[in-house]
């Protein structure tokens, strides 16, 4: 019965050796073609980090990384071309938003406060419940989004041809200059794996620099990695997220997070832990955007929580005083890695 | 083949490896499918014909369900995939194709149905097989790399939770008053179903015969239909013994990933709706 697969299989490999001999058509040309390792992108990456893992059919390179860059910066992506993913993503903010919830194409309301992407290429699943794996098939979501960008990638395709530095810029990065939405999404997953940020104050203290951290800083740092505020357990690691999700006691809202891919009751609340790398610069927070400063954080840790019924049993009143609160705060300070906010290689490439 | 640069010749071998496995495991297989050339594949015109109840389904239209809601159905749409004549042994022979069956207006032909033309061997078989959804590989493709019916712009795709919802029924409820939509939007692997269709004679099974067209690919050979009854579709709630009560339920009028009971019991209630008329 299955000599339809088996003349199938035949036919793709001649099919195979066929193409040997002619132009390689479009389709699937791009997938697990890997560049020389000369061409091969090399990540800055700070002292501590761990290599960054790219998908085997889409290894960076210098020019689609570059490549990457201009789309991500470039206001053509979305319908009425008055929003770039940037506009959201705000170098300025560690690429975060400072709007509570994001504001798309015709001034659309979304539900959600954009995180912070530094770092993102570290992230083990993407949005704040987490159902998306990989920076590639993310970057589809706000393109076609209805309240963000609502393009249709052939619409989208289709101007980009039109715009003339694309065409050398996609023949760099890919080889000649075809535009497919395929190319697209690989060249931002791309470019974003390289918005890496590890230069902080906390950082150098790490690496041997005793001065590096005010004292104030250095206490609210023994608050933040012991019982004492209990906030390591789930903002650990090197980028300070267990990469996990949590309900951390935020009073419920019609938004399920987890819950909403799962459908497991004891997900109801739970997000994303995101990284506290660049706090100071990444409000307003939590993925609502429902708290506007980190006193206002620090309060609502301190208080344990609103008190969710599915509240994680380290939320609970922590009874800083006034001066742990301070320098609790003081040490969320010393996450800032100022030289990330205006680096060159992440900045707009069209200026 | 951008990169030809070092060690040619193990390049082009790895490419042709890459190829020759790209081209049978991917989306290629659609647009390249060398199936489709070949001289001794009959095409099958399968009419998919919308019904509720008795009547045929027009969308727009006021039907009646069995908990006695007066509805209208906006949108009715489904994938079909994984389709497979049974041969009178029992085995099966697998048709490629992937289809978004679409009962909106503009899609139907003027008789109100929609039709997909498959290609299969010629011979006498016991029943046809097919999948509501997509198959689990394409599910979770990533999409950029996907086209028709499948893609970004299907119309289909959750790309917050990558995958594709496998059918929405869409409407409301004709009442005065304030207006009450209905919304189910079913997808997942779990609820993949596989509907298997066959012409029933009492307890016997009536045979049909894909004849060779004798190189005519007119309508008259090979048309076969099979009947989709939206009425099914209502005929039993979340609760079991009870039918959905649109109206009267909140919960058993919106679906998407969850309510996990809801999404179970429209995927259960979707695959009821099948039935073959045949020739
Ligand atoms: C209209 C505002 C807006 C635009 C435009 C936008 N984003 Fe976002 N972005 C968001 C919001 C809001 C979230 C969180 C959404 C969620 O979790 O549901 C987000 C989340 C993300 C994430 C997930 C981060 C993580 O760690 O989970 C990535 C990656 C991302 N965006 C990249 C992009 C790229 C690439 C573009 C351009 C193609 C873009 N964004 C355009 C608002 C926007
Ligand atoms: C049980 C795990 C858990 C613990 C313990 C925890 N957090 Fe969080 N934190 C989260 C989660 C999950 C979020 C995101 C919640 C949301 O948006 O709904 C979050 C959000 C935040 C945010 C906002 C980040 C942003 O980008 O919006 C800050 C700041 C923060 N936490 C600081 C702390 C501090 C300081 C402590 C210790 C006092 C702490 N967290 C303890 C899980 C935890």
């Amino acid at each position: 019965m299955n000599n339809i697969e088996t003349r199938k299989n035949i036919a793709a490999l001649s099919l195979s050796l066929i193409i040997l001999g002619v132009a390689f058509t479009s389709c699937s040309e791009d997938v697990g073609v890997t560049p020389p390792e000369e061409e091969l992108f090399t990540y800055a990456l700070p002292e501590g980090f761990p290599e960054i893992v790219e998908p085997e059919d889409n290894q960076a390179t210098e020019a689609k990384v570059e490549l990457g860059r201009h789309l991500f910066y470039d206001k053509h992506l979305s319908r009425n071309l008055s929003i770039a993913c940037a506009s959201c993503h705000l170098q300025e903010h560690a690429f975060s938003d400072p709007n509570r919830v994001s504001v798309g194409v015709d001034d659309r309301i979304g539900t959600r406060n954009a995180p912070s992407l530094a770092n993102v290429g570290y992230n083990r699943s993407l949005l704040w419940e987490g159902g998306v794996k990989t920076l590639e098939q993310q970057a589809i979501v706000p393109i076609i989004h209805p309240d963000e960008m609502d393009m249709q990638t052939d619409t989208l395709v289709d101007r980009l041809r039109g715009i003339s530095p694309y065409l050398a810029l996609f023949k760099a990065a890919w080889g000649d200059d075809d535009i497919t939405i395929e190319r697209i999404t690989k060249s931002l997953a791309a470019f974003e794996r390289t918005i890496i940020s590890g230069e902080t104050p906390f950082d150098k203290w790490k690496r041997g620099n005793e001065t590096a951290l005010s004292k104030s800083a250095l206490r609210g740092e023994r608050i933040f990695f012991t019982e004492r505020g209990d906030c390591f357990h789930c903002h650990g690691a090197f980028n300070f997220t267990d990469n996990i999700f949590h309900n951390n006691g935020l009073s419920e809202t019609e938004d399920e997070g987890r819950f909403r891919i799962t459908q497991y009751n004891l997900d109801k609340g739970k997000f994303k832990t995101p990284t506290l790398r660049n706090i100071e610069v990444t409000a307003p927070y939590m993925h609502d955007g429902r708290l506007q400063s980190l006193e206002e954080v620090i309060d609502h840790y301190n208080n344990g929580g609103d008190g969710h019924s599915n509240s994680d049993p380290l939320i609970r009143p922590l009874n800083l005083t006034e001066e742990e609160q301070l320098d609790l705060l003081n040490f969320l300070k010393s996450l800032t890695d100022e030289e990330f906010l205006t680096r060159k290689d992440l900045s707009d490439p069209w200026q | 083949m951008i990169y030809l640069g070092r060690n040619l010749l193990y390049t082009l071998f790895t490419l042709s490896i890459t190829f020759g496995s790209a081209l049978f495991f991917s989306g290629c297989t659609e647009e390249t499918n060398p199936v489709e050339t070949s001289p001794d594949l009959q095409t099958i015109h399968l009419r998919f014909a919308p019904y509720f109840g008795t009547e045929p389904l027009q969308l727009g239209e006021k039907y009646l369900t069995t908990a006695g809601d007066t509805i209208v159905l906006t949108t009715a749409m489904f994938y079909a995939s994984e389709y497979a004549l049974v041969n009178v042994d029992g085995s099966e022979s697998t048709l490629e194709g992937i289809t978004l069956v679409d009962f909106g207006d503009s899609q139907l032909s003027s008789e109100g149905y929609f039709e997909v033309d498959l290609k299969g061997e010629e011979g006498t078989y016991r029943g046809l097989k097919f999948n509501v959804g997509v198959p689990f590989d394409q599910n979770h493709r990533d999409v950029s790399t996907q086209s028709e019916p499948l893609g970004p712009n299907s119309g289909m795709y959750w790309s917050w939770n990558p995958g594709y919802i496998f059918f929405k029924v869409e409407g409301r409820v004709d009442s005065i008053g304030t207006p009450v939509n209905f919304l189910y939007h079913t997808g997942e692997d779990n609820r993949r179903k596989t509907i298997r269709l066959a012409s029933l004679n009492g307890n016997d099974i009536t045979e049909f015969v894909v004849e060779a067209s004798d190189g005519h690919t007119d309508h008259e050979h090979n048309v076969f239909t099979v009947k989709v009854d939206y009425s099914k579709f209502f005929e039993q709630g979340v609760e079991i013994g009870q039918p959905m009560q649109v109206k009267m339920k909140v919960a058993e009028r919106t679906n998407h990933v969850g309510p996990k009971d809801l999404a179970d019991r429209t995927a259960a209630n979707f695959a009821e709706m099948f039935s073959w008329v045949g020739e």
